[in-house]
This record gives structure tokens, sequence and C-alpha cells, in this order.
């Protein structure tokens, strides 16, 4: 897509210069993606087209573990919202509403990125660290993660890793 | 006595075992069945060679027009690819072909379009994934939308997902998925669903097994077919085959050229000759695509032959022999 692409990877190279020393390579979604599933760890940031940032960001996040665990944020020039990354299976999922069992993860570790953005780096680490040990302890996760625990009972364990 | 001279000297062979077990099949194999083969460039002309001898060991009953790209541009196609090259393929309605690298340049049509365009290819198989070729409209999706219910019925698959973005482009993506509502009326007997492409990504990724055969228009086609060789071990192992048209159909290898490795005898020809296969089941020689594919497939687990991209040390040749001793 010679026009629309063309003109976004001309911004790209455009601001690319004023950063020398960050490296900075393009290349084509198809192959990106695949490279994504063979390969993720040649990957550090990526910038996309929105079409294509949302394949990107659930197919990252399949990887990953999926969308309870992927945090992200929206960022504009005056305001920013921060949510979920992905997006995937969990709008209008009344199984997981009702049983409780939906994966809190993604939203807090979205929100750590929030206070980040606030300036509050020690806040968002405490809060990043608590989730991951949870995380990493394995004794209290959602059905995603392959466990059977309920939300609350993973926010509760969360609450009692804050240091 | 008579027959056998001139069987020997028409045949080309040498010793008499031979010839015998050549007169046999030719008497009764069935006519051979043309098709144009596009060797392409780089790694290409080997690979193609693997594809010819692995289809002469099975004896399977195709004789290859070949034909490569001109380093001029033919006038009449606006492109590197002749006339007679493209008029071959409309003759025969089947073919195969190479990696082709588009020479650097403006003034001139890529390769791959011009072969898609000329030939009006509209669907694009992809290890179950179809993908149309056209900008979004009624016909193109129903045709496409066609092929995916016809393929899925005639290959015993069970189930076709509709991949879109119908949420966000309502009127694109809107007429496709309507396009694919209709056509899935005709065949009650295989599950139909829609599933947005950001969900099918995360699902493709986590589970693929839950998918059978895909259809989606041709943005997505080639990012979800490159997401699905990527999970299955590189392009270097995918086939892929383009139908157009009243039959046509044009199988091919999706990988590039490989410049860096041509002519070292290193090329994996997997690529080419699971293509290869694509193409004799669409030519219903269903018997020898399986013989074939079970050669190739039965050489990469055993493991004793694998070329370097799948971790082992065998020439393009080595690995070529091997498959034939499968056969």
């Amino acid at each position: 897509m010679k026009l629309a692409d063309g003109l976004f990877l001309e911004s790209c190279r455009e601001v690319a210069t004023k950063y020398p020393g960050i490296k900075y390579n393009e290349i084509i979604v198809d192959n990106c993606c695949m490279q994504l599933v063979s390969k993720p760890e040649q990957f550090d940031v990526m910038v996309t087209p929105n079409l294509y940032g949302n394949l990107v960001a659930n197919t990252a996040a399949g990887i990953a573990g999926g969308t309870g665990v992927m945090p992200g944020g929206n960022v504009g020039a005056d305001h920013a919202i921060f949510e979920q990354g992905a997006s995937a299976g969990n709008v209008g999922n009344e199984n997981l509403l009702e049983q409780k069992t939906a994966n809190p993860v993604a939203l807090l570790l979205s929100s750590a990125m929030m206070l980040r953005h606030l300036q509050f780096p020690s806040f968002a680490d405490r809060l990043e660290t608590a989730v991951k040990l949870v995380i990493s302890e394995g004794r209290y996760r959602t059905k995603d993660l392959g466990g059977s625990s309920t939300t609350q009972e993973v926010v509760d364990a969360v609450i009692g890793a804050l240091d | 006595m008579a027959l056998m001279q001139v069987l020997r000297r028409v045949l080309g062979g040498s010793g008499s075992t031979q010839i015998s077990s050549t007169a046999r099949a030719f008497s009764s194999a069935p006519a051979p069945i043309k098709a144009t083969l596009f060797p392409g460039d780089g790694i290409g002309p080997e690979i193609a060679v693997s594809v010819k001898q692995v289809f002469q060991a099975a004896e399977v009953p195709i004789e290859w027009e070949e034909h490569y790209v001109g380093d001029q541009i033919d006038p009449r196609t606006q492109s590197f690819l002749t006339w007679e090259s493209l008029e071959s393929v409309r003759r025969n309605r089947v073919g195969l072909k190479g990696p082709m690298a588009t020479p650097v340049g403006k003034g001139h049509r890529s390769l791959n379009l011009t072969l898609r365009k000329e030939l009006n290819l509209y669907a694009n198989v992809v290890r179950g994934v179809v993908e149309s070729l056209k900008i979004i409209t009624r016909q193109a999706s129903l045709r496409v939308a066609e092929y995916a219910f016809h393929f899925a019925k005639t290959h015993g698959r069970e189930r076709v997902s509709a991949i879109h973005k119908a949420n966000i482009m309502q009127k694109t993506d809107g007429l496709f998925l309507k396009c694919c509502r209709e056509v899935a009326e005709k065949y009650p007997e295989i599950t139909y669903e829609e599933v947005v492409i950001d969900n099918c990504c995360m699902m493709l990724v986590k589970n693929p097994a839950l998918f059978d055969v895909l259809v989606m228009p041709n943005l997505y086609g080639d990012i979800i077919s490159d997401l699905c060789a990527g999970l299955v071990g590189g392009l270097g192992l995918t086939a892929s085959c383009n139908i157009g048209e009243a039959g046509i159909a044009l199988a091919e290898a999706v990988h590039g050229s490989a410049p860096d490795i041509a002519g070292k005898n290193m090329a994996n020809p997997t690529a080419l000759l699971l293509s290869a296969v694509t193409m004799l089941r669409h030519l219903e020689l269903y018997d020898k695509a399986e013989r074939i594919q079970d050669a190739i497939l039965n050489t990469i687990a055993e493991g004793k032959y694998r070329t370097a991209d799948l971790g082992g040390s065998s020439s393009t040749t080595d690995f070529t022999k091997a498959i034939c001793g499968h056969l």
C-alpha cells in the first residue's frame, strides 16, 4: 500500500533521524507476524498504523499468555487512557462474569502503566512486582493461566504480596 | 524385438530391465498432463530439479513446459514475463511456480502481480487458508466464499471461518460477510462462523486446532498465511496454490529466491514439492499426491536427511534422493 503506508514510513524515518542512538528498521507486517511467532525476541519496540497494531498486539498477546495478562495504554497529546492491550475474547463473555473468573492481571498492569505515566514510578514498581510474584508463585491463577482461582482470590493475593 | 529397439531410442534408457519397466508404465499410464513450470530465480532452478526428480521417481504423468523470466520487458505483458509463458499457463490450465525476485525498478508490474492479474487468479490456498485477490466486491466475495466451501466439502473439512473486521469496516467487510453467509446457506452440513481478525490472530497462536478452513479478504490473508507459515516451521515448508476462473491453478512456493545460497546445492525443496503435491490434488491425482507427500514427511521425520534450514547438513540433491527412496 504505497501511498498510505508509504507516508507512514516516511514519517517514521523523519523521526528516526532525530534519534541516532536508537536502531530503526522497517518490516512488512506479513513477515512481522511470522517472525513474531517464531522469534519474538528480535523485536524491542514496534510502531504501526492502527489496523496492523491490533493484529500484532493480539498475536503478541497470544504468545505472551493471552489477553488476560497484557497491559496497554492509549496516549494522546492531552489525555491518556489505559486499558488491556489486547481485546480478543473478553467483551461479551458472559461466563467470565457469572463465575467471577476474569483475569485482573491485565488491568492491574495497565494501571501500573498509568502510574508510570503520572510519574509515580515507585508505586508502579511495587504494583508490578506484587503481580509478577503472584503469577510466578502460581498458587492463585485464573482459568486462562491454567488455574482455578476467582478474580477476587487473585486480587487478594496481589494485595498480600505488596510490600 | 523391434518395438524394444524403438522404445530404447525414444526413451533413452540404458538397461533392458529399465526399458521393460518403462514399457509397462508406458502402456498402462494415462496420457501425460502438460503443466507449466516457472523455476524462478535464485534457488528456484535447483528446487525445481528436485520436483522433477521426485515426480519422475513416482511416475507422475506430468509433462513440464518450462518458462523463465526474461531480462527484458515484453511489451505485450508490460512485464519480464513473456506472453508465451502466460499463454502456456492459460493453455495448460495448471502450473507450478518457484520464487521470483522482481527486479528493482519502476515502470513495470511485480511478476507475482502480473501472473495473478493476467490469469485472473482469485483465490490463494495456503494450508487451508483461502484469500481473495480483488478489492471487495460482491462478485469476488461470492466467488472466493464458494471456493472455500467447495474446498471444505471436497477435502472432508467440517468448518469454515470467515475472518473479518466488519465491526470497524462495516461497508467492505460487511459486504464480504454477507456474501459468505449466502454461500454458507447452501452448505448446511458445514459449520460456518465469523471471527474478528484480532481474535483470529490470538487464537491461531494459542490453539490453531480451533480452526479448519479460513476465508478472508486479501489484506488479512497475506498476514494470516505468513503467521500460519511461521507456526508450522516457516516459508521454507509452506505449500500454496492460486486458483483462477475455469479451473486454472498455479501452485507456488511462497518463499524468497535466497540468492545467498543459490547454486550451492543447499536449498530446501520441500515448499516447492508440497506445492507440486497441491497441484496434483487439483488434477485429482490423489494417489500420487499422497505417496509423494508421505515420502516427504517421512524423510523429514526420520531426520537422517535434512537441509540446513531444518538443522541438518544434507544437500538439496541428497535430500531429494532420500525422498525418492521413500516412495
